[in-house]
């Protein structure tokens, strides 16, 4: 690539970089293995972005990225040695084209999903960070925190509950 | 599929699905596109969070600028993938992540607005509580709480002295000093220390009150928890039913009304006998009067078998439970002032929505020591909020005894309206202008029932008929 291509290559993946993570760890759920996944995706992406459209959008890089992703992601799979089918994988076409419809929120979404984690109690939001930041299961996080695993899974759900109204509230404030 | 789709999709993410589950979530993914998009939407957010606690994580521990998510090595998958390791692939390579690590750091700064050092512009600490009540020796360690005065606290800590809160979901919470009270959630507390009695009014069950080790869910109860400065805990049932356990074990035990567990540093949890000595000093407090005098006696939570009460001096008083109600509610007298005959009743309609608190006042003669005919009940009670409204008359009373929770009183509340008629035997009443202060007067021969609905500090709207 020369550098307007990796420039370009850089600004398009960076805008979606966290997005296409996503799409992974929606069938890939171990933070480890979709950082891999994602790792894979790169690499590819950059040996293959010369047969991209130069004149593609970000809407078209993602549809690109995201057929890349999936690919990877089904191989990854493939390739584990487990003894049980995962089942969402089997979704995994329609997830990638929800995934490209909503592509154009990527940006409205991460903005509105930064202001409304700052309306979380402190509990909350410290069972969030120990999760997503420190990579840390509902046992180990109930340990530390004093908390029932029952108690952690729940302030968990409660919270994804109050950030997602949060977030589509807040979506629809802006498309009025 | 019994649980919704939108807590089946945050378990899956979490892992901690089913296989059964994960079949039935793929299944519905691919059944149309608008159910495809709902799990998008909810996976981005996932992966929005990480990125986002994760970069400010990254922010934090080095003190540096934040190196974005994606990192390029030469592991064994390269061969998988048939990329050619050349060094001009690597040339690029290396300054793609160069140029990633500059722009990443821009991006995320950009978006990072997160700066727990900063300013938050919004007040994000704890859970919305109002005192409700306190016994006149209160001491808070920290800042002092005025009555119904919502305030935000996320750990409460009580110096002496007993104090009601009432909590989201009208759940009441009574804390007697010195205690130590941390809110997680709405419904998901913790008693670091000290004695704690909760009453849960329909709606809110599953209100969960944890101790360091134990675990007390509420299924629709009173009951209380006493934890003491050795760590040993007793939680005992005063109403209704709680499922109790160690926290980190799945199985509960089902504690019924009457029935007490302790748990000990031996780690054992065994039944124990039901005490509620512990809890004579609370109840008065919470139960929302503000005093009384004459021949009122206020029933303790488990003395409310009211079938077996009888006495010829007392008239005895049973609070219920706060709720809300559902349908508006007819009651017989709605208006200050005195009442000696039935065409000075003045009835009305409660609007629904409102949280109030209601009583039985329940007067029943003893039936082997039959006392004078011209023998009077008297007493006088001043309640912390106005009363809304009475029922007085058989038919209001077991019409609306479904919608109050004492309704297995229902047997014992017929044939004990009150009697307004103009001789020594009749009953009478009169509320103050204040709507705080009731007094009765009734004959001492028959039996009375009184149900009294006294707001709860908020609005409630009054219909007259």
């Amino acid at each position: 690539m020369d550098n307007d291509q990796i420039t370009r290559f850089t600004m398009l993946w960076t805008q979606t970089q966290n997005s296409v993570l996503a799409f992974i760890s929606s069938t890939v759920r171990d933070f480890s293995d979709a950082d891999d996944v994602l790792q894979s995706v790169a690499r590819v992406a950059v040996s293959k972005f010369d047969g991209f459209d130069r004149t593609g959008d970000t809407q078209a890089f993602v549809k690109w990225v995201i057929t890349v992703a999936r690919y990877e992601v089904l191989a990854f799979l493939r390739d584990q040695s487990r003894d049980r089918h995962e089942f969402m994988s089997d979704a995994i076409g329609e997830i990638a084209q929800a995934f490209v419809e909503l592509a154009p929120e990527f940006g409205s979404r991460q903005h509105a999903l930064s202001q409304c984690l700052q309306k979380l109690q402190d509990r909350s939001r410290d069972v969030l960070e120990k999760r997503y930041a420190e990579n840390l299961k509902t046992d180990r996080i109930a340990e530390l925190t004093g908390l029932s695993p029952n108690n952690v899974s729940m302030i968990l759900n409660r919270a994804y509950k109050t950030l997602r109204l949060c977030i589509e509230s807040r979506m629809t404030e802006a498309q009025a | 599929m019994n649980k919704p789709v939108d807590d089946l999709i945050q378990d899956y993410l979490l892992e901690q699905t089913t296989k059964d589950e994960e079949r039935w979530l793929s299944d519905w993914v691919r059944q149309s596109p608008e159910n495809a998009r709902t799990f998008a939407k909810a996976a981005l957010m996932h992966g929005q969070i990480r990125a986002l606690l994760s970069g400010e994580k990254q922010a934090h521990d080095s003190g540096a600028m934040a190196v974005p998510v994606v990192s390029v090595d030469s592991g064994d998958r390269n061969s998988r993938l048939g990329v050619r390791r050349s060094q001009r692939m690597n040339a690029v390579v290396t300054a793609t992540v160069a140029l990633f690590a500059i722009v990443g750091m821009t991006f995320l700064f950009w978006n990072n607005n997160l700066n727990r050092n900063g300013q938050i512009a919004e007040n994000t600490a704890g859970i919305e509580i109002v005192l409700v009540a306190a016994s006149e020796d209160v001491v808070w360690q920290g800042e002092e709480r005025k009555f119904n005065t919502p305030f935000q606290s996320d750990r409460l800590e009580l110096k002496q002295g007993i104090v009601t809160l009432r909590l989201p979901q009208g759940v009441e919470v009574t804390l007697q000093g010195p205690a130590d009270y941390e809110l997680m959630d709405e419904d998901s507390t913790l008693l670091h220390s000290g004695l704690l009695a909760a009453s849960v009014p329909p709606g809110a069950e599953g209100f969960r009150v944890e101790t360091p080790t134990l675990e007390v869910i509420d299924l629709g109860t009173e009951f209380g928890i006493e934890l003491d400065a050795n760590g040993k805990a007793t939680v005992s049932v005063f109403d209704g039913e709680v499922k109790v356990g160690l926290k980190d074990q799945k199985t509960k035990k089902l504690l019924k009304e009457g029935e007490a567990i302790q748990w000990d540093q031996k780690g054992a949890i065994e039944p124990t006998d039901f005490n509620p000595t512990p809890y004579q000093r609370i109840w008065p407090v919470s139960s929302g009067i503000e005093q009384s005098e004459g021949a009122f006696r206020l029933l303790l939570p488990w003395e409310r078998r009211l079938r077996l009460l009888r006495s010829n001096d007392e008239i005895f008083i049973a609070p219920e439970r706060p709720k809300t109600f559902a349908d508006s509610l007819t009651v017989n007298i709605s208006e200050a002032g005195d009442y000696s005959h039935n065409d000075d009743l003045t009835p009305a309609t409660l609007e629904s929505g409102e949280l109030i608190r209601s009583y039985i006042f329940f007067f029943r003669p003893d039936k082997d020591d039959v006392p004078p005919r011209e023998k009077r009940i008297n007493g006088t009670i001043t309640f912390q909020n106005p009363i809304l409204g009475m029922i007085v008359k058989e038919r209001e009373l077991t019409d609306s005894a479904g919608q109050f929770y004492r309704s297995r009183a229902g047997d014992a509340l017929r044939n004990r309206e009150l009697e307004f008629f103009s001789d020594p035997r009749g009953d009478r009443i009169s509320l103050s202008e204040d709507r705080r202060t009731l007094s009765v007067s009734l004959g001492g021969v028959s039996p009375d029932i009184i149900r009294v609905v006294v707001s709860t500090g908020g609005s409630q709207h009054a219909s007259a008929e």
